[in-house]
């Protein structure tokens, strides 16, 4: 099924800002959530949002399933995303979330739960073996979004 | 957007003050902070499948060498870093290899300063395509220094070499910040067609510049410029002093052809060049 909004996150070097068809007035970027997981793809998404989160109430950067051998010794991401943030004067406080089994799932009841007005995270196609793994979260934000979503490659 | 943490590689290269050095001067400009990244050139898959949190003893002593020269080297950043007057900035040590070191460190600034391999100072343990993998790998903008001579400023003519691709258009906006504060930005079309072809969009390009405050003009060579040296001969000719390109690997398909061209320019290059894949 040919999907437009997940063609063109996938296809360009931009971050797109999707709409969800739920009628209702969004006022983006009071509540934000940051959905990270190490990745190119995630990491994109979240620099890419800098502009857009900088006069936010709250951005909450939630750690999917953070692998421990992903940080050796002198690499300490939550506490490095944080700096990272500050310096472009955006407040952020981390969240570990774990089960990445259902990515997609968590992220939107996360959303829910904490009274986002926005998401951002990366978009994984699937064509490739780990977009193969990844871009089931992608699908399912996409179907069940209720509040607008950047996404980058 | 703006560079608000530069990540420098430091290393026992004999390049590397040079590498620091303009790093520095980029983190004043910017009022960016400044890490210097060290790895211990051991891998964290090593040390972590070790029972211990030592390695076996066998290499525990190369490893403590390996260790004290990543301190030795930080502590040459930390006088660099000073006698620059950097406002903010921090040694970091990395438990790992240096690839691998600098793509976790790259989550977490806005761009990578690296220098081009040398083939005469291959340091032991050290990986000749470092560049290469680190710039594939990443989601940021990787500027790479030549080892030939490097100036302490980064004023001058930029080249930006476009095609419209993915990769020349992330290396465009990753390389915002410098471009603005260049004399001179061209933008060449950069096109297998040849010079001057319909659609690569450079007239678009120029107009979203514009609106960042970036005057560029649009160059059309005589000859195409799709091969690495004939890029880089354009970039003698015009006296650039930055090149910014899209980056390709050797993999796929579309990757191997124009791979080509950023190969010879990793191997060739005599400036600075800015890219992102």
């Amino acid at each position: 099924v040919f999907n437009l909004p997940e063609y063109v996150v996938l296809n360009c070097a931009r971050p797109v800002l999707i709409a969800p068809y739920a009628s209702g007035e969004y006022k983006v970027g009071r509540n934000v959530l940051i959905a990270w997981n190490g990745s190119k793809e995630a990491t994109s998404a979240m620099t890419s949002a800098i502009p857009l989160v900088r006069g936010a109430d709250n951005v909450i950067v939630a750690m999917l399933d953070p692998e421990p051998q992903d940080a050796p010794a002198g690499i300490a991401p939550a506490a490095d995303i944080v700096a990272y943030l500050a310096r472009h004067q955006v407040r952020a406080i981390t969240l570990t979330v774990p089960g990445a089994a259902h990515a997609g799932e968590a992220l939107l009841s996360l959303v829910a739960e904490l009274d986002c007005d926005l998401l951002v995270m990366g978009c994984y196609g699937h064509t490739r073996f780990r977009e193969l793994l990844l871009g089931g979260a992608t699908r399912a934000v996409l179907r069940s979004m209720s509040v607008p979503v950047l996404m980058a490659q | 957007m703006s560079y608000k943490t530069i990540d420098v590689h430091v290393d026992a290269s004999v390049h590397a003050p040079a590498r620091i050095q303009l790093a520095a001067a980029l983190a004043n400009d910017h009022g960016a902070h400044l890490i210097g990244a060290a790895m211990t050139c051991i891998s964290r898959f090593v040390q972590t499948a070790g029972s211990g949190d030592r390695a076996p003893s066998a290499v525990a002593g190369f490893a403590e060498k390996l260790h004290h020269d990543a301190c030795q080297a930080l502590d040459g950043f930390e006088n660099l870093a000073r006698a620059a007057g950097v406002r903010s900035w921090e040694r970091r040590l990395v438990a790992d290899d240096p690839e691998g070191g600098l793509v976790l460190l790259s989550a977490f600034c806005d761009l990578l300063v690296l220098s081009q391999t040398d083939p005469a100072h291959v340091a032991a343990g050290a990986v000749r395509d470092l560049p290469e993998f680190v710039m594939l790998n990443v989601a940021r903008p990787v500027l790479l220094l030549p080892y030939a001579s490097v100036s302490a400023q980064l004023d001058g003519k930029a080249l930006v070499a476009w095609d419209g691709s993915l990769e020349a258009s992330r290396a465009v906006l990753g390389a915002l910040p410098l471009l603005g504060r260049m004399r001179e930005v061209v933008v060449v079309q950069f096109d297998e067609r040849g010079p001057g072809a319909p659609g690569a969009g450079a007239a678009d390009l120029l107009g979203w510049l514009a609106r960042h405050d970036i005057n560029a003009s649009i160059e059309s060579p005589t000859t195409g410029i799709g091969s690495g040296e004939a890029l880089l001969s354009l970039a003698s000719e015009l006296h650039a002093s930055l090149i910014v390109m899209g980056g390709y690997g050797h993999t796929r398909f579309r990757e191997l052809l124009l791979g080509g061209v950023t190969k010879t320019v990793l191997e060739s290059m005599t400036v600075p060049v800015l890219l992102a894949h």
